[in-house]
C-alpha cells in the first residue's frame, strides 16, 4: 500500500518539482507490480518505511513506533483519504464546468462560482476548456 | 588506530562498520595505485624500457611484501583476483573425489565444489570444529576446505588441528582466509596447510586482487584455471613449455596497479603490527557485545573476532541497516554469502557489524545508541 500512496504523492509533486519525478516512476514500478503480480518491490518499500520512520524517530519515538507497528493502516488511511479527496475536486470541477459553480447548490460557500466572477477565474475556465476535448 | 590515514573517516562522519564486506584503504594504498598509473604505467615482465623495468620491480616487490605478508616465499604464493578465485582455482585443478566442509562456509567455497560434483561431507560447527567426524572419515586424497573465521559471527575454526588430521590420511588442506588474513598475524609456515586464499579488498588494499598459498607438495597436484601470455616460457604451434609455479597460473596482464597497492597494503597492516590489529579489534567486539547485552530486543551471534550479526526484534533488518545509514554508519544486512547457514538454522537475515583496525570506541558506541533507539520503535 505503501508504493500505491507513494505513487499518488510523488506523481502530483511531480507535476510541479522534477526532483519528484524519478521517485514517482519508481513508486510507479513498485505500484505496476504489485497489480500484476500481487508482490510488492520489497527493497523500494522497504527504503520508503526506513526513510519515514527514520525521520519520525527523530522527533518523536513514540510516533516512530506507532508508524512502524501501524505503517499498514496508516497507508491505507491517508490512500483512503487522497482517493476521496480526488473525487471532491473532480465533482467540483465538473460542476464548475458545467453549472459555473463549484456547488451550484449552495453557490455562497465556493471560491470557484460566477459570483466571484473575476478575470482569474476566467481564465482559469478557458485554460480547462481549451484542454478538454470537443 | 590511525584513523586519519583513511579518507572516508578523514573527511566525512562516516561510522563504516562493513569490513567483512570490504575494508577502507589508506592514503599510501591509494597513492601507490595511482602512481603506477600516472608514473610508469607499463607492461611488467614484457618490455626492456625503463618503465616496464620499473613496474617489474615494483610488481615484484609487492608479491614479496604480500608473501613476507602471510609468512611464504614469493615463488608459494600466486596472485589472484581474490579468495573467490583462489577456492575456484583449486576447485578446477585439484583433483579430489571427496571434499570437507565445514557448515558455516561462504558460497565461494560451497558452490565450486557443488559445481564440482564431488562428494561433500559438512562438519557441524555448533559446538566448535566437529574434527571427530573429520578424524573417522578422512582418507588419502580428500581435500578439507575450511572457513578460517567465519565471515557471519567471527568464528575461528580450528583448521590447523583439522590440517594436522587431513595430512595424517595422506588428505589436502585448503583454508580460506578471507576473514582471518587482514585481522589476525597468519604465518603458513607455521600452518601444516595446503592452499592458503585471501582477498586484498579486506586488508585494506584494492578490489581485485588477493592471493593463494600453495605448498610444494600440491603445486605438483594442481592445474591452472587459465594458459596463455605470462604462463608460458616458449611455445611452437603444437607444443608449449610451461613457467614454473605460480607464474603458469597466472596467465595474462596481471593487475599491476591493484597488486601494487596490495603490497602497499600489506606493508601497512606489518607496520602497525597484526597482533595490535587483533587485540584492538577483540577489545572493540567485546565492548560491542557489552552495549547489545543491555538492550532487550536485540540478539545477537558473536565469537569475539570483529564480526557481530544482530537481530533486532519486530523489524526487518534490511529496515535497520538503512535506518543506521541514515545517521551514516555503514553495515551489512542479508545472509551475507552464507545462506547455507541460514537455511539449516532456519533463521532469518540478520544485520551484520563488522570492524576493523580504523574503528574505536566511538563508532561503537554510535552503533549501540542508534541500535537501542530502533529497537525502541520495532
Amino acid at each position: 500500500m505503501l508504493c500505491l500512496l507513494s505513487f499518488l504523492v510523488f506523481g502530483f509533486l511531480g507535476i510541479f518539482f522534477s526532483s519528484y519525478r524519478e521517485l514517482a516512476r519508481k513508486s510507479l514500478d513498485c505500484f505496476t507490480q504489485r497489480v500484476k503480480t500481487g508482490e510488492c518491490d520489497a527493497d523500494f518499500e522497504t527504503r520508503l518505511k526506513s526513510t519515514i520512520i527514520g525521520k519520525a524517530m527523530d522527533k518523536d519515538r513514540r510516533l516512530a513506533a506507532f508508524l512502524n507497528s501501524y505503517m499498514d493502516y496508516v497507508t491505507w488511511s491517508l490512500v483512503a483519504v487522497f482517493l476521496v479527496a480526488g473525487l471532491f475536486a473532480a465533482v467540483s470541477v465538473y460542476n464548475f464546468l458545467v453549472h459555473g459553480s463549484c456547488s451550484p447548490a449552495s453557490d455562497a460557500g465556493c471560491a470557484l462560482s460566477k459570483a466571484s466572477d473575476t478575470w482569474v477565474l476566467d481564465e482559469i475556465r478557458e485554460s480547462i476548456r481549451f484542454w478538454m476535448p470537443e | 588506530m590511525r584513523r586519519e590515514d583513511f579518507p572516508p573517516l578523514r573527511e566525512t562522519e562516516l561510522t563504516y562498520l562493513d569490513s567483512a564486506c570490504m575494508s577502507l584503504r589508506p592514503d599510501s594504498v591509494i597513492d601507490a595505485v595511482e602512481r603506477y598509473y600516472r608514473e610508469y604505467p607499463a607492461c611488467p615482465g614484457r618490455s626492456h624500457h625503463s618503465l616496464s623495468e620499473k613496474a617489474s620491480e615494483k610488481l615484484m616487490e609487492s608479491r614479496e611484501k604480500v608473501a613476507d605478508f602471510v609468512g611464504t616465499d614469493s615463488e608459494n604464493l600466486m596472485l589472484t583476483s581474490g579468495t573467490t578465485e583462489g577456492i575456484n582455482t583449486v576447485a578446477r585443478g585439484f583433483d579430489a573425489q571427496k571434499v570437507f566442509l565445514s557448515d558455516r562456509e561462504h558460497n565461494s567455497n560451497l558452490t565450486p565444489w557443488q559445481r564440482k560434483n564431488c562428494d561433500t561431507v559438512f562438519l557441524e560447527t555448533e559446538n566448535g570444529l566437529d574434527l571427530e567426524v573429520l578424524r573417522s572419515e578422512v582418507s588419502e586424497g580428500d581435500l578439507v576446505s575450511l572457513v578460517h573465521v567465519s565471515n557471519l559471527d567471527g568464528m575461528e575454526l580450528r583448521v590447523e588441528e583439522a590440517a594436522q588430521i587431513a595430512r595424517g590420511q595422506g588428505a589436502y588442506i585448503l583454508v580460506d582466509a578471507a576473514q582471518s588474513t587482514p585481522h589476525m598475524p597468519l604465518d603458513v609456515s607455521e600452518m601444516p596447510v595446503d592452499f592458503l586464499a585471501f582477498s586484498g579488498h579486506k586488508m585494506l588494499g584494492p578490489s581485485g586482487t588477493g592471493g593463494l598459498y600453495v605448498s610444494e607438495r600440491a603445486q605438483k597436484k594442481l592445474e591452472p584455471l587459465n594458459t596463455g601470455g605470462g604462463a608460458v616460457e616458449d611455445t611452437t604451434q603444437f607444443s608449449r613449455e610451461r613457467r614454473d609455479f605460480p607464474y603458469v597460473f597466472e596467465a595474462g596482464l596481471p593487475n599491476v596497479a591493484g597488486f601494487i597497492g596490495l603490497g602497499e597494503a600489506a606493508s601497512y597492516l606489518s607496520d602497525i603490527g597484526m597482533s595490535k590489529v587483533e587485540e584492538h579489534e577483540h577489545q572493540l567486539t567485546e565492548k560491542l557485545e557489552q552495549g547489545f547485552s543491555g538492550i532487550e530486543d536485540v540478539s545477537y551471534v558473536s565469537n569475539g573476532s570483529g564480526v557481530v550479526t544482530f537481530w533486532v526484534d519486530g523489524m526487518d533488518p534490511h529496515q535497520v541497516a538503512l535506518m543506521l545509514d541514515r545517521k551514516d554508519i555503514a553495515v551489512r544486512s542479508g545472509r551475507h554469502c552464507v545462506h547455507s547457514w541460514f537455511d539449516q538454522k532456519d533463521v532469518g537475515p540478520g544485520v551484520r557489524a563488522s570492524l576493523h583496525m580504523y574503528n574505536n570506541e566511538e563508532d561503537i558506541g554510535e552503533l549501540v545508541e542508534e541500535v537501542e533507539k530502533i529497537s525502541y520503535v520495532a
